[in-house]
């Protein structure tokens, strides 16, 4: 549980330190993104490194939240008193993924920029609020070189600002709670003897997975570079097929599935509609959950969760090797 | 910790295991914090201007000569013409992108490759040529030469 | 029905046609009192009723007043040139027009939107009216051989004013005046001024009513549409036919590299059938002159092969210089394939038994071979190194001179000789090879990169190690 938990707040620094680093030549606009990024990571000195690291301690965050986030629904460490902690951790999930969406447009190349395109395809086909949601998101209807100014903002400003708001509600809560423990949680056995100190124990672990995880980024950072692309242009549509950023896959494969079915439909609308709907039941566990026995998972609650977690994997699998 | 009832041999181990442990610390603190001082200390360099290309001073450059010099990435010529006009064109040729050159005698810019022509306002005068060559703007601020991307 | 009812019916239908036919011709030139009078007065009055007899209006039954208004049936003078009655008088100018357009109505109209018959506002006389070309009271028609629009005429009549430079000055003072002398030279002006009337003349090309400027997109002679005009003519298998010529020239033209550029492109730079042929001389390019034509925009190419062996060769045995390897209407794009001995070689086409030139263009071939072996090479090592995250616009900034080289060696080709190819090929070598150097760098920096990797990971096994056999002892001594 701390294990988790914990690598996400490593990469959490890790994401601080290299955003503040890029902020330093970063320069926005139009005729300035592509190439200031270019400068980062051809002329100045480990630019690519701390570039490539930025890139992927954001993938790295997102899937280390979605694995905190799944880990603490099958223990249902969101029951009583611990709602805050979970509806904070879910929203922590969507700006870490606002984060990553709009830090993609930021290099500001073409690839990036029809990926960008193609999320922001898929959220606006959200029924009722899908055109809002845009609006907030980029500021506008379609991404250009004049919005851009605007998601450089929101990124460095604006999202830093909630995200800590947010992760602040979220950490005092688990002090006024205690760290989840299932075994304490779930055995009334010996409290004292299971409880890790933390010094050094605990310290010394976090330190080795803080080693461990900078030598992972390091590596994907030297074996797996962050492209720099050709300069994106704004008057150019996204080409047919186009991918969404890689946490929005499962969603177009999935429409793309319901389009397979049944051809006269929206897939687009459909399956975002599905996909909400999903997240709303799941966000929402606190509520519904309250009257299951206390030490047992339920069995609707633990199929839910297996097959929320196998579709979604699946989908991005299908949508990946589908792309190849 | 109880370490005074430990016995000198697992003291010395221990001091040895910390010994190595600070080794191993301070050598992958300085693999990290190596990248991190380059980083920052790289501030020195500039990012080639982004609006302005500069080109030297305007009193060095001979009247009647050329210059290729780059604009996003692509050759271009800077020319001062017999009268001290100076002209900055894109040195792609508009058929197969060569690279014009210009030709003293006949005050014209000439292509290697097929030997398509243009004049020096980057019409394309004769030869296969589809298209003029794109000018740039050029500017002498305290006898700088600059040109605008 | 026997032979006697017939032969009565076949005099009744022809009494009453030869009655018919006499009341009508008896009406006409007894009622046109216009004509009868200036018919009998003297000198200018007099011109119009006698050019007017060889009228077909006149034949045809058209009065003075169809024109000119007023009563022709009436005597009395005053009557019959009323201006009340709607007598005009002379017309002039504009209402010439108004006057035909009556019943000529769709070649009026073609002919207002013509650049001869519309000006600006619509009030300001027209450059020509119907008369200009056609001819007053002597109207005859087109195919009559002395009509002034008759193709055997028609050429004469456009020069009055085309090649009148004091005349052209008024309206264009850039426009040529030599197209009737460019146009005696030409295949077809020879042809109709020895009597073939088939040929092309002005209005075969230019229109005839509706005639526009060259530089008016609807032009039938505007630079795209040329060569559709031509094909009007020489496409036409049938019509063609006495004059022995192939009918294949726009086809094949089409699919050329220039017909693709001209008409699929719209690259108004690439030639139409006129730069070649010329347009009012328009005639077969001479032998000797067609490396001159082609040079015209071929201009290196053409440069190189006046010097070449092959120009003496050609001219010795009368081939068609460029048109040898390269063709003519159906020209395509000129590929390395065209050298060595292989198939598609045009080299071996005269060169056989390893003479000199087979072996230089074997030469050649293997030579541009092996540089694009070497440039593909290259280019993959410059692939590999960008997508190790390396900085390669250096080596990309390159490729453009490489392919320069390439080029330059690719127009040599045309010299004959192979020192010119050489030695721009021998520069492309050098220049991929800089390239790969470029490449094998940015490959080495990334080895740096990976040391620093190893480095990093070194000491941060160690700690591991460290710290895992501490944590360890630490666990060990509290479960004691």
């Amino acid at each position: 549980m701390y294990f988790s938990g914990t690598v996400t707040l490593l990469l959490l620094f890790n994401l601080i330190l290299t955003g503040l680093l890029l902020f330093l030549y970063y320069k926005e606009g139009n005729s300035f993104a592509y190439e200031s990024v270019e400068f980062i990571s051809y002329k100045v000195r480990f630019g690519w490194l701390v570039r490539a690291i930025h890139y992927w301690s954001a993938v790295l965050l997102i899937l280390s939240i979605a694995f905190h986030m799944f880990s603490m629904f099958f223990l249902r460490a969101y029951r009583k008193p611990r709602e805050i902690t979970w509806f904070t951790g879910a929203l922590l999930l969507l700006l870490a993924v606002w984060f990553s969406y709009s830090g993609s447009v930021l290099p500001w190349n073409s690839k990036s920029l029809f990926m960008a395109q193609s999320s922001t395809e898929i959220l606006k086909a959200a029924p009722l609020i899908g055109n809002t949601l845009a609006d907030y998101l980029i500021g506008g209807n379609v991404i250009t070189g004049q919005n851009l100014s605007f998601i450089y903002k929101v990124h460095i400003l604006i999202l830093p600002a909630l995200f800590s708001f947010i992760l602040y509600i979220h950490f005092s809560s688990i002090k006024r709670n205690g760290l989840f423990n299932p075994e304490i949680e779930y055995n009334s056995g010996d409290e004292c003897k299971k409880k890790l100190p933390i010094y050094p124990n605990f310290s010394i672990r976090a330190f080795l997975l803080l080693i461990i995880v900078t030598d992972l980024l390091f590596i994907l950072a030297v074996f797996s570079p962050v492209e720099i692309g050709i300069k994106a242009d704004d008057m150019i549509t996204a080409p047919q097929g186009t991918m969404p950023g890689w946490y929005f896959l499962f969603v177009l494969q999935l429409s793309k599935i319901i389009h397979l079915f049944a051809a006269e439909v929206n897939g687009k609308q459909i399956g975002i509609t599905i996909c909400i709907c999903i997240g709303m039941v799941w966000f929402l566990a606190p509520l519904w959950d309250r009257i299951s026995n206390k030490s047992k998972i339920s069995t609707f609650q633990k199929y839910f969760g297996i097959s929320v977690i196998i579709l979604i994997f699946c989908l991005t699998i299908i949508a990946c090797v589908a792309d190849y | 910790m109880s370490e005074s009832n430990m016995d000198s041999g697992k003291k010395t181990r221990r001091d040895f295991l910390n010994y190595i442990f600070s080794v191993g610390l301070f050598g992958w603190l300085g693999s990290v914090l190596y990248p991190l001082y380059s980083f920052v200390s790289s501030s020195k360099l500039k990012i080639d201007d982004i609006s302005y290309i500069n080109l030297g001073v305007n009193n060095e450059m001979e009247i009647n000569s050329s210059k290729l010099f780059k604009i996003n990435k692509k050759p271009a010529i800077l020319i001062k013409t017999k009268d001290g006009e100076l002209k900055a064109l894109s040195a792609v040729c508009t058929h197969l992108q060569c690279t014009v050159q210009f030709n003293k005698e006949e005050n014209a810019l000439r292509c290697p490759c097929h030997f398509g022509k243009y004049d020096l306002s980057g019409k394309n005068v004769s030869g296969p040529p589809p298209n003029p060559l794109t000018q740039y703007e050029v500017f002498v601020k305290n006898d700088i030469i600059l040109v605008r991307k | 029905m026997n032979f006697k009812s017939t032969l009565r019916l076949v005099i009744v239908i022809a009494f009453t046609a030869s009655i018919q036919q006499l009341l009508y011709s008896q009406k006409t030139q007894s009622d046109d009192h216009c004509f009868n009078c200036h018919e009998v007065l003297d000198g200018r009055l007099k011109k119009p009723a006698d050019l007017f007899k060889k009228d077909i209006h006149h034949q045809k039954g058209v009065t003075c007043a169809g024109c000119h208004g007023g009563i022709s049936s009436e005597e009395d003078q005053d009557k019959a040139m009323d201006t009340l009655e709607g007598f005009i008088r002379v017309p002039k100018g504009r209402s010439i027009n108004k006057v035909c357009a009556k019943c000529h109505k769709k070649q009026s109209d073609a002919f207002l939107k013509s650049f001869h018959g519309s000006d600006t506002k619509g009030k300001q006389p027209i450059i020509v009216n119907c008369i200009v070309c056609h001819g007053i009271h002597n109207i005859v028609p087109v195919k009559n051989k002395n009509s002034a629009v008759n193709g055997a005429n028609i050429v004469k009549t456009c020069s009055k004013c085309h090649s009148n430079a004091q005349f052209m000055k008024k309206y264009n003072p850039g426009l040529n005046i030599d197209q009737f002398e460019k146009y005696k030279t030409s295949g077809h002006g020879k042809k109709v001024f020895s009597g073939d009337n088939k040929a092309a003349n002005c209005a075969s090309c230019h229109g005839n009513h509706d005639i526009k400027k060259v530089n008016d997109p609807n032009s039938k002679v505007y630079f795209s549409n040329v060569p559709e005009t031509c094909n009007k003519c020489h496409g036409d298998s049938t019509y063609m036919k006495q004059y022995n010529i192939p009918t294949d020239q726009y086809t094949k033209y089409k699919g050329s590299i220039h017909g693709v550029a001209l008409l699929e492109k719209g690259n108004m730079n690439a030639p139409n059938c006129t730069n070649c042929h010329g347009n009012h001389g328009a005639s077969v390019p001479e032998t000797k002159s067609i490396s001159l034509i082609c040079g015209s925009c071929h201009i290196q190419n053409s440069l190189l092969y006046e010097e070449s062996p092959h120009k003496s060769a050609f001219s010795k045995e009368k081939k068609n210089d460029c048109v040898v390897c390269h063709g003519n209407h159906g020209i395509s794009k000129p590929g390395d394939e065209m050298l060595g001995s292989g198939e598609k070689s045009v080299c071996i086409k005269c060169h056989v038994n390893n003479d000199k030139g087979f072996i230089a263009a074997v030469l050649m071939k293997n030579m541009i071979d092996s540089l694009l072996k070497e440039m593909e090479s290259a280019n993959h090592s410059i692939y590999l190194a960008e997508s190790m995250g390396m900085d390669l616009s250096e080596a990309k900034f390159e490729w453009a001179e490489i392919n320069e080289a390439l080029m330059i060696a690719r127009t040599g080709t045309h010299f004959g000789h192979t020192d010119k190819f050489v030695s721009s090929l021998k520069n492309g070598f050098k220049l991929t090879e800089n390239a790969k150097v470029i490449s094998e760098q940015a490959v080495n920096d990334f080895y740096k990169r990976r040391n620093w990797l190893a480095y990093s990971l070194i000491f941060s096994i160690i700690i591991f190690a460290a710290l895992f056999l501490k944590l360890r002892k630490i666990e060990k001594m509290r479960n004691i």
